[in-house]
């Protein structure tokens, strides 16, 4: 819950402290622009000894496959005539692209009830894209633009799915 | 929690006092019967990575109408590393594996779930490993039959492939 809420400061500040205007980036290319400017995001660079075609291959099938979800996270909290109950229902859209030197993940997020400060792209704003393209037969090159805090379940994920050594899906509450 | 509300209870015993009374008449789940001869095997291994936090498995197992409406059948809680359940086989069936993630020191709870469309043939047997370790959780399904010695990996499909009819034959 915790790492919840600061996910969602960290969203916010994403903005301002990136693009000074307070624009949310509204495709992955903002995406990719901003986050290296930015002190909430990071930007990974990485190879891993698997054919381009087989990390693609594990993109199309886990993204769609744990990232398409729905999830609801419930705290309390003490108040003053009880315990307070909040819940917030989170979406996430996964998007796949992959091109003959280039795999593409875009992974979204749109949280219900919340105030929308910022123009909010359809499917959510953008959380992290991780691009991959090939560099030999069998190694790939991965780019991925994400987070620098929280989101740690993510990031492991959509890793092990590079790596191709733990291909399991992230427990998108933690 | 360590405080006290001012109705002179603590939210630690509201929560199980609630979650009794949800049990006991008002929840929606119920056990699943599994009375059919056994052709599923389900290994469940789970470590929350904190031991401040505890997570819970468990399947929901719905039957597939003709229309693909999922009518549900109970839920079997995976709380041994090692359950054997029954399916109708030749139908296809729908499993919803949840899992529900409660931690003490934040007061909170989730859950996530991942579900699967299964046609069990006659005369094989599936192996399910379901894990959540850490924050992240799989669930591999294989195919098994006695007189063929290598099984094969089936993959998970959601209930819109459903109206395929590529999985409903298969």
């Amino acid at each position: 819950m915790t790492k919840f809420f600061t996910f969602s400061v960290l969203i916010a500040g994403l903005s301002t402290l990136i693009t000074g205007c307070g624009n949310m980036p509204l495709t992955a290319d903002e995406f990719r622009e901003a986050v290296p400017e930015a002190l909430t995001g990071k930007v990974e660079t990485f190879d891993v000894n698997r054919p381009f075609s087989a990390v693609a291959e594990t993109f199309e099938k886990k993204g769609p496959e744990c990232l398409n979800k729905t999830v609801s996270v419930t705290s309390s909290t003490p108040g003053k005539y009880g315990p307070v109950v909040s819940t917030y229902t989170v979406t996430y859209k996964p998007t796949v692209q992959v091109k003959e030197k280039m795999a593409e993940l875009h992974v979204q997020q749109h949280t219900d009830n919340t105030l929308k400060v910022y123009e909010e792209p359809e499917g959510g704003y953008f959380l992290l894209v991780a691009d991959a393209y090939p560099v030999s037969k069998n190694k790939t090159r991965v780019d991925l633009y994400g987070p620098a805090f929280g989101h740690d379940a993510l990031i492991k994920a959509v890793k092990g799915w590079c790596t191709g050594e733990n291909v399991g899906c992230p427990d998108l509450t933690q | 929690m360590l405080y006290k509300s001012t109705y002179g209870i603590s939210p630690y015993v509201a929560g199980v006092l609630l979650a009794a009374f949800s049990l006991a008449g008002c929840s929606s789940l119920r056990t699943y019967p599994n009375d059919l001869e056994k052709n599923l095997v389900i290994r469940t291994e789970t470590d929350s990575g904190s031991m401040f936090s505890k997570v819970r498995a468990e399947v929901d197992i719905f039957n597939i109408t003709a229309n693909c409406k999922t009518e549900y059948q109970g839920t079997v809680n995976l709380n041994e590393p090692f359950i054997e359940v029954g399916i109708p086989p030749d139908k296809l069936s729908y499993m919803v594996f949840v899992f529900s993630n409660s931690s003490f020191l934040a007061n909170s709870s989730s859950t996530m779930s991942h579900e699967t469309l299964l046609k069990a043939r006659a005369g094989y047997n599936y192996d399910i490993k379901v894990s959540y370790m850490g924050d992240i959780y799989n669930v591999a399904i294989s195919e098994n039959h006695s007189r063929e010695p290598k099984g094969r990996n089936i993959d998970l499909r959601d209930l819109s492939a459903c109206k395929s009819d590529g999985v409903r034959r298969n």
